[in-house]
């Protein structure tokens, strides 16, 4: 039978070749990269479960999320692999990230793979953005609010019309179904496509490759996630209501560092165009031979975003104590 | 002469419109004290009474006009005042024999809706406090009395059933994994019918009032009771998750063995 899919694709060569070429023989971290993959897949697998059944509509969204978390059979399990699987992948991406980063994977000639890969965080960073919002509850309204607010001149283009409405939710789940899927499964193809290209993990002369850790990881974060979900399945909270005030709506932790710039006004702009142009920049500055500086100031500024997250997520807390009178 | 044109100036008619509480008040301060604090202060005197003209400061005979938009207590049943706003429990009210038709306004306040809720002073018309006004007139251990209070009784039930069920509904909505749709349904459908019931027992039907919220009562907490296992299915999901586990623990095991046989293959 494989033999037979063999001689009328070449499938079986050309990605054994491929994937030959990416797992390491010496360490954990490249395998951080098999597992997002598989995370990317399941998030995929579970979203068009979840997408049978959800509503897109600025009324009926919060209702549809409601009965998939309730009536539908297994419903609350598909969803609550996808909340959690958001924040695994995320979580992975990020360490991979950060490996490579540290391990100097970013320098010449594999710039192009360091590139790929932030083009395909962003993609998920906006998946995982657009996501939050679909449910239409309090922290789902006010990212929708927030996206407007910051699109400046395009708020009209990221609400579809003068205010929220169905046109907003379409587009909402537009981006976070086709368009940053999309972006994010073109950018891992070039990436991984790039890592077997530059023999990332099986260096010359090196001994090959074994596939086993990568397995083995992938076996981890699959029995992590399932875990997760079902000790802290996901519910959802109450219909998000536009003239609510809004204190202590927290978006995804990820989004915190920024969450916490934004309330200085410019640090806040700073933050959401810098950061890119950082990550983009990296390559084509750190040439030298000496990397101790740029590794300095790469854990300074992932210090610096733990402490502004841990600052966001902190933030209300405090407020409302006080308010309580404790 | 002096005289003459003192009276040509003076307003010989002297009606003002009273369209406001604030007009009434001036003559009727004890109905106005009455109405404070009731469930109608809000509704105001002209809300139940209508606007008129009147002549105020005038201390002798009647100062009212009463144009046609004015609702007089004279010659009326007081009770079709009450039905310009509660015109089911009226309805209901007319075919029992709590009502009368008659113009004499004192015969109406004797059987009618003051009979039992009062007028000016309305504070309170929950099921429990008016049961109070039938002992009134009607003796313990009689037929009419033991047939409304059970009715009464069994409202009181399914109120109760009622708010629990809604209580446990807030308690799980948008909790994972426990079906409450058709919960929701039996619990909206039963506040529908209680609110009925309160309209349609003003017609003193007690023995199918009775039987109606005995049997909304069954229907509800067959319709709630199967929650509480719900909730305990939903509680041993982990005997899903043992299989799965159990398997992608074996497939790690045989991997790491292929592993370790792989190393010590190349390492020998």
């Amino acid at each position: 039978m494989s033999d037979w899919l063999e001689s009328r694709t070449g499938l079986r060569a050309a990605l054994g070749s491929l994937l030959g070429r990416v797992h390491s023989a010496r360490s954990w971290a490249p395998a951080l990269g098999h597992v997002a993959g598989f995370l990317f897949l399941l998030q995929c697998a579970t979203g068009v479960l979840l997408a049978l059944y959800y509503r897109p509509a600025f009324d009926g969204a919060h209702a549809s999320v409601e009965r998939i978390v309730s009536e539908v059979r297994f419903g609350w399990l598909v969803r609550s692999i996808h909340v959690w699987g958001t924040h695994l992948l995320l979580a992975t991406t990020l360490a991979h990230l950060a490996a490579r980063f540290v391990t100097g994977s970013h320098r010449a000639p594999r710039e192009l793979v360091w590139l790929s890969g932030v083009a395909l965080l962003a993609a998920l960073l906006g998946s995982a953005f657009t996501g939050q919002v679909l449910p239409l509850d309090q922290e789902g309204l006010q990212g929708a609010l927030i996206a407007a607010s910051e699109a400046g001149p395009a708020a009209e283009i990221v609400k579809g019309g003068p205010r929220l409405s169905d046109a907003t939710v379409s587009r909402f789940f537009t981006a976070h179904v086709v368009i940053f899927p999309a972006i994010a499964a073109l950018a891992i193809a070039l990436h991984v496509a790039l890592v077997a290209k530059h023999r990332l993990a099986g260096e010359e002369g090196a001994p090959p490759g074994s596939p086993h850790r990568a397995t083995l990881a992938t076996l981890g974060a699959a029995m992590a996630l399932a875990i997760l979900a079902f000790a802290l399945p996901a519910g959802i909270g109450p219909k998000g209501d536009p003239s609510l005030s809004v204190g202590g709506v927290k978006p995804l932790w990820i989004f915190l560092p920024l969450y916490q710039a934004m309330k200085g006004g410019w640090t806040g702009t700073f933050l959401l165009i810098g950061l890119p142009a950082a990550l983009v920049a990296l390559p084509f500055v750190d040439r030298g031979r000496n990397r101790l500086p740029i590794l300095l100031l790469g854990f300074a500024l992932m210090a610096g975003l733990l402490v502004l997250g841990l600052l966001g997520a902190m933030d209300g807390t405090a407020a409302a104590a006080a308010a309580s009178g404790r | 002469m002096e005289l003459l044109l003192l009276l040509l100036l003076q307003d010989v008619d002297g009606f003002g419109r009273a369209d406001r509480d604030a007009a009434c008040l001036d003559c009727h301060q004890e109905s106005g004290e009455e109405l404070r604090g009731s469930v109608h202060e809000a509704t105001g005197c002209v809300g139940c009474h209508g606007v008129d003209e009147v002549r105020r400061g005038q201390v002798r005979g009647n100062p009212h006009r009463r144009i046609a938009e004015f609702r007089s207590w004279k010659g009326r049943n007081l009770t079709d005042d009450c039905g310009s706003c509660h015109a089911g429990p009226l309805e209901a009210l007319k075919g029992s024999e709590h009502y009368v038709d008659t113009r004499s306004p004192a015969e109406s306040m004797k059987r009618g809706c003051i009979e039992c809720h009062g007028y000016h002073g309305v504070r309170d018309s929950a099921r429990s406090s008016i049961a109070k006004e039938c002992r009134r007139c009607h003796e313990p251990g009689s037929r009419d009395l033991d047939w409304g209070e059970a009715a009464f009784g069994r409202m009181d039930d399914l109120e109760r059933t009622l708010l629990r069920c809604e209580e446990k509904l807030a308690e799980l909505r948008g909790r994972p994994g426990i079906a409450t749709a058709d919960v929701r349904a039996a619990a909206g459908a039963a506040r529908r019918s209680l609110a009925e019931m309160a309209t349609a027992q003003h017609g003193l039907d007690f023995i199918r009032l009775e039987a109606a919220a005995r049997q909304g009562n069954e229907t509800l907490a067959a319709a709630y009771n199967p929650l509480a296992a719900r909730e305990r299915e939903f509680a041993r999901r982990w005997l899903l998750l043992a299989p799965f586990l159990l398997f992608a623990g074996a497939a790690a095991a045989l991997v790491g063995a292929r592993a370790a046989r792989d190393r010590k293959d190349s390492g020998a």
